[in-house]
């Protein structure tokens, strides 16, 4: 049904305008390699001059834009206007939109954006902080079934017990105060100058849903990051990470969690992995 | 002058018979204190379904992820006041593809909430990447009013109806441009849809005012080229002007205009059982709670008029 092939060329008019001009300059050599019936080619080549397409063009990316500034707001507002445009062009043409949700394109985008600074594309010195911060309530929001946090009575601690952060808890690290550069790009600024550091951020979902983020302990931030991955009490203790009373005082505030020991790593999900 | 198609009985039956709700306010999340303070203005709640669930994607388990708070806050609302469905997420008008599980999500949720109709846009807004991976457009692309269109919409929408046991109602779509030398007009397009399938009629007049400013003709002459007895429910809203084009921005205050087409088709369309006033929840903070309540008040003294 050639429709399908018209509408695929109609979509990408709007969504390429780089298409759309060529289709305008030469209809015949743009749309060659589509499948489309005379009428249908000369329809296309009609609309391209339509400047209603252009107005398409503008919903299009104002929507998918929209669900960047939703999601990733502060991310936006430190990449800056320059950057962030010139982030937004490559990321347009390589990136179709595939979802109308604005968690999953939030996280399309900012997978996008960890790969441009891992690529050397990208150097701003407050990005990849604020991006894992916004990502990390973006999993927070959307994950459900998070057990409670604290722990039942332990009648002991064992070495080869193994804990992980709490996947209630996420931890992010920052190399710039966000005492400061956190409240500025929540007004939508680039703070002038940020004294450098080392922070942590502790983000914690309660039980009732709520997202509370606080500043914690380099001691306790250093800890919670080991801990991502399942370790062993006797791997923390053996590398000083953590002692066994220490361990069992963030188990009870609901900072760690207890796992089953298991020579499989992760092959369930979290609640079904999880003793506590 | 706008007047009413005769239609035999059989195939207005269902549509005749919905309960007349009234005036209503489409929801959106900035919304949620107005529901809850200003409840006596409006009579009925038009919810976008897709904006409570995270669809994950076609063919995923647990397709349809929804939180705790978002059941919460539609049980207590559906207590209070009948809800009505008007889905983004059909894309009937997609020619590779046809959403048999979003069908079937709304029919669960209309067990749940038991709309007595629900409603969807005549248009199309995604397709598939090169790639086999869904692709959105992310806004109401027209759909071409063709024969070959007509026949497969009719399908569709069979199976919609057939699928969901309460009536199935398209919206008129806005477009900035228009698809040359089409088969039928779109007056047309929707009268023989309705016909056909036995589907109701969203009749966005704020969708009519726009594409008669940016298109230049007469909203009065297409309004008086439609079967107005297939109308079930009438959208009025607000827009701006962005680059020389007028846009169905629902961002506010409906135009006199449009207030003009409302009373003009309620006094005409015998089977119109609810007004729905749209607004945006990025564009509401600044409308503010007295202005929404204004637009809808206006749209209870039209309908008292002539209900």
């Amino acid at each position: 049904m050639s429709l399908q092939v018209f509408q695929h060329v109609l979509a990408e008019m709007v969504m390429s305008p780089g298409f759309r001009v060529a289709v305008q300059d030469n209809a015949e050599q743009a749309l060659v390699t589509f499948q489309l019936t005379s009428q249908e080619r000369q329809r296309l080549a009609t609309i391209a001059h339509d400047p209603g397409v252009k107005i398409g063009t503008m919903i299009h990316r104002s929507f998918r834009i929209g669900m960047f500034a939703n999601r990733l707001p502060r991310t936006c507002t430190a990449l800056g206007t320059q950057e962030l445009q010139r982030m937004l062009l490559e990321y347009w043409e390589t990136h179709p939109p595939q979802t109308l949700f604005y968690a999953q394109e939030a996280a399309r985008f900012a997978s996008f954006v960890s790969a441009q600074i891992a690529q050397g594309k990208l150097y701003n010195p407050y990005v990849e902080a604020v991006l894992k911060l916004e990502l990390g309530l973006i999993e927070l929001a959307s994950s459900s079934g998070i057990p409670e946090q604290g722990a039942p009575d332990i009648e002991h601690i064992s070495l080869d017990m193994s804990v992980a952060t709490h996947p209630a808890c996420r931890v992010i690290q920052f190399d710039h105060d966000p005492n400061i550069l956190l409240p500025s790009l929540n007004a939508g600024e680039i703070p002038e100058t940020v004294p450098r550091g080392e922070y942590y951020i502790l983000l914690k979902r309660s039980t009732d849903g709520q997202m509370h983020t606080h500043q914690i302990s380099s001691t306790l931030g250093v800890v919670l990051l080991i801990c991502n991955e399942p370790r062993t009490l006797a791997w923390l203790q053996d590398y000083n990470v953590l002692t066994t009373d220490n361990a069992a005082t963030l188990i009870h505030s609901g900072y760690l969690c207890v796992w089953q020991h298991t020579t499989e790593y992760m092959t369930s999900s979290v609640e079904e992995q999880l003793v506590v | 002058m706008l007047h009413a198609t005769e239609s035999s009985t059989d195939i207005i039956d269902g549509i005749a018979t919905l309960p007349k709700l009234g005036v209503g306010l489409s929801f959106q999340g900035t919304l949620r204190d107005y529901v809850r303070t200003h409840s006596y203005t409006f009579d009925f709640v038009e919810i976008i379904p897709d904006a409570f669930w995270n669809d994950v994607g076609t063919g995923e388990k647990s397709r349809y992820q929804v939180s705790e708070d978002a059941y919460h806050f539609l049980a207590e609302l559906c207590t209070t006041k009948p809800i009505i469905a008007h889905s983004i997420g059909l894309s009937i008008g997609s020619a590779e593809q046809f959403d048999t599980e979003h069908v079937a999500q709304i029919a669960a949720w209309q067990q749940r909430y038991q709309f007595p109709w629900h409603s969807d846009h005549l248009s199309f807004n995604k397709l598939d990447d090169e790639s086999g991976h869904a692709m959105d457009v992310g806004f109401t692309m027209p759909i071409p009013y063709d024969e070959e269109a007509l026949a497969m919409l009719i399908e569709r929408v069979n199976y919609v109806q057939q699928t969901i046991p309460v009536p199935f109602v398209l919206e008129n779509n806005v477009y900035y441009f228009s698809i040359p030398e089409q088969d039928m007009s779109e007056a047309e397009f929707l009268n023989r849809l309705s016909a056909a399938t036995k589907c109701g009629l969203l009749l966005d007049l704020h969708n009519v005012y726009t594409n008669a400013q940016n298109h230049k003709f007469d909203p009065w002459e297409f309004l008086g080229d439609i079967d107005l007895t297939r109308v079930v429910e009438i959208h009025i809203g607000g827009g701006m002007i962005v680059d020389e084009f007028y846009m169905d921005a629902h961002s506010g205050p409906g135009p006199d205009e449009v207030w003009a087409l409302l009373e003009a088709i309620l006094s005409a369309a015998p089977n119109v059982a609810g007004i729905v006033f749209e607004v945006f929840g990025t564009h509401y903070p600044l409308m503010g709670p007295e202005s929404l309540k204004g637009e809808l008040d206006r749209a209870r003294a039209i309908w008292e008029r002539y209900r």
